[in-house]
This record gives C-alpha cells, sequence and structure tokens, in this order.
C-alpha cells in the first residue's frame, strides 16, 4: 500500500517527540482535536483524515 | 494553500485545545501578563479574544510544536569510569540514561574513553543539547572527563550556551558557573564545594550493594530526572535539596550503623 504524501516527515518529527507530548492535541480537524497518537494512527493507516493531517501540520511547519 | 487568516483560526484551534488538555489548577506568569499568574481558563480567554497575551501563547505553543522538527530535545551525557568514584557515578547515571530513552528524548551517551573534551566538544557543537549531564571531577574553572582530561574550562566555556548544564563535579558552580551564565548558558546547575560520596565498606565497592552511597547519589539523580521530566529547574533543585535534607536527618538520629553520623557532614557539604 502507498504511503501518504508527507507521512516520513511527519514519523521523522513524531520520533522526536517525548511520550507524554504524543497525548497532547497537535490538530484539529472537523472541530476534533487530534493527539500526535491518533495522528499517527490514521497516517500510519493512509486514512483520508491522516492525509488531512498532514496537510495542515505541512501548513503550519510543523512537520 | 489556505490564507494567512485561515491558519491563524488553525493555530488558534489547537492552542485552544492544548490548554483545555492543561489541568485546571495550572497557572504561569507570562512577561506581558504584568506580573500576574494566569489561569487555564484564563489563558483560553486571552487566546479567544485575541489580546497581546493570546497572540503571545499562540506563539509559545506553535513555536514548541515546531521545535520538534529540529530534534530540539536532545540530552547529552558525558561518564567517564576511570576510577572508583567515576564508577560510581557512571552506575548512579545509567537509569537517568534509560529514563531519558524511555521518555522519548535524542539521548547521546558519552561514555569511558570517549568521555574526552574532543568528542563531547563535537558533539556538543554538532547537536547542540538541550540538557548537558557531566559526570566528572571538577575545580572552580574546569569540568573534567576521561582521565581527568579537562573538557569545559574558562577558555571554551562558550559551548554551553544555549543549554541547560548540571555537573556532577566538584566546586564547578562557583566560577564557571558564573562564565557560562556570562556567555549565553540557558542554566548551569553545579556545586558551590567539593562534591562528596560515603562508601559503605560492606559493599566491596559496588556502587550497587552501597547503601551509603545512594544518600549521596540519589538526590543528585531526582534533580536530572526532574529536568529530563520537564520540570522547571528550581523545583528540580528544591526536591534533591529535600532529598538530601532528609538523608543529613536519617544519617544524624540512626542507629543503623555507628558511622552514620560523620557522614552528615559531607553531605551538608553538598548541600550548600
Amino acid at each position: 500500500m502507498k504511503s501518504l504524501l508527507g507521512s516520513e516527515d511527519f514519523f521523522k518529527v513524531y520520533s522526536e517527540v517525548p511520550l507524554d507530548e504524543r497525548k497532547l492535541v497537535i490538530v484539529v480537524t472537523d472541530k476534533e482535536p487530534i493527539s500526535w497518537n491518533l495522528a499517527y494512527q490514521e497516517i500510519k493507516n493512509n486514512t483520508k483524515r491522516g492525509e488531512k493531517i498532514l496537510k495542515i501540520l505541512k501548513e503550519l511547519k510543523i512537520i | 494553500m489556505k490564507e494567512e487568516n485561515e491558519l491563524k483560526e488553525i493555530e488558534k484551534e489547537i492552542v485552544i485545545e492544548r490548554l483545555r488538555q492543561t489541568p485546571p489548577n495550572f497557572s504561569i506568569s507570562l512577561g506581558t501578563s504584568e506580573g500576574k499568574f494566569m489561569t487555564r481558563d484564563e489563558l483560553i480567554g486571552e487566546v479567544i479574544k485575541e489580546s497581546e497575551i493570546g497572540e503571545k501563547i499562540i506563539n509559545i505553543q506553535l513555536e514548541y510544536l515546531r521545535a520538534f522538527k529540529k530534534g530540539i530535545f536532545c540530552v547529552l551525557f558525558s561518564r567517564p569510569k576511570h576510577d572508583d568514584t567515576m564508577e560510581y557515578l557512571y552506575f548512579y547515571s545509567k537509569e537517568l540514561l534509560s529514563l531519558s530513552e524511555s521518555l522519548g528524548l535524542k539521548t547521546i551517551n558519552k561514555e569511558k574513553e570517549d568521555a574526552n573534551k574532543k568528542v563531547v566538544s563535537d558533539i556538543i557543537i554538532s547537536q547542540k543539547p538541550n540538557l548537558i549531564i557531566f559526570n566528572g571531577h571538577g575545580s572552580e574553572n574546569t569540568i573534567c572527563g576521561h582521565k581527568n582530561e579537562i573538557i569545559v574550562s574558562s577558555e571554551n566555556v562558550g559551548l554551553l550556551a544555549g543549554s541547560i548544564t548540571y555537573a556532577l563535579a566538584c566546586s564547578s558552580g562557583l566560577e564557571l558557573g558564573k562564565e557560562a551564565k556570562d556567555k549565553g548558558a540557558i542554566v548551569f546547575i553545579g556545586y558551590k564545594y567539593d562534591f562528596s560520596i560515603g562508601r559503605d565498606p560492606n559493599s566491596e565497592a559496588s556502587p550497587r550493594m552501597d547503601k551509603i552511597a545512594k544518600h549521596f547519589l540519589e538526590p543528585s539523580n531526582l534533580l536530572v530526572s526532574c529536568l529530563l521530566k520537564g520540570k522547571i529547574v528550581k523545583e528540580a533543585i528544591t526536591k534533591a535539596k529535600e532529598k538530601m535534607k532528609d538523608s543529613i536527618g536519617y544519617f544524624s538520629t540512626t542507629k543503623d550503623f555507628p558511622e552514620a553520623p560523620h557522614y552528615a557532614p559531607y553531605l551538608y557539604g553538598n548541600y550548600r
């Protein structure tokens, strides 16, 4: 399965994030707060939401 | 590509949600809050109305999130092991290394012969660690590494600029600490006087079995573990000092072993 565009950038940053921080919100999509951990799952599973998350994180220069 | 004000709204939403995750008793004073401590809900209010403080909070939070991209949370340990004292420090810092790794921090360990001036300086220059932990012998103006090679002295103390440094080394808190601050170190934590470690004669020089050394070294470990967990420096020092005070009290009063009261003055020397 092809991975989402930008997912490598996310995984690289994610690996630098301390464990407690990973529980905190990193992005809000469709009014729903998403933690680093949830974002990781969405991106890893190539979901539509994962795609949205990556786009926002790129635009905010977080990844 | 989103418009600038659209991105601003997204940033605002993220920061509000992050603040909502903060415990309700959280309180903080910002430079622009006129000396007043603000609660979580007050901070959220400021972000919602986009006041000067609100803008500042958004910037702080976003800069923090962007910092991970630079791999900013990096910890460097310098751990020589060439004599009995260093062996004790080496042993006790093992658990700090594990803690640092388990917290997901980028952890660089330079030990034994790698705890030398060239290797450690190169790492500091290339990786810019946020937290540097030195085990070593020291003096008012130096921190040493493997076989007492001077790693940091007045001539290169600028290396520590931008970092929090903890030197488990004698006397380095006196002059070197001040020089480090002058050259841009965020914080330098060191000891003003000799750092002493008592040793249990029945432990056969094994740090693991030593019931006396632990009272000297656990406060230091507590300090570092607080820093690794992101506690503020003042809190880390306070906790370490409280633990030292408890041990001084223990040495002064225990009947567990007859030489105990004789250790108390040395631990007090670390405490000062």
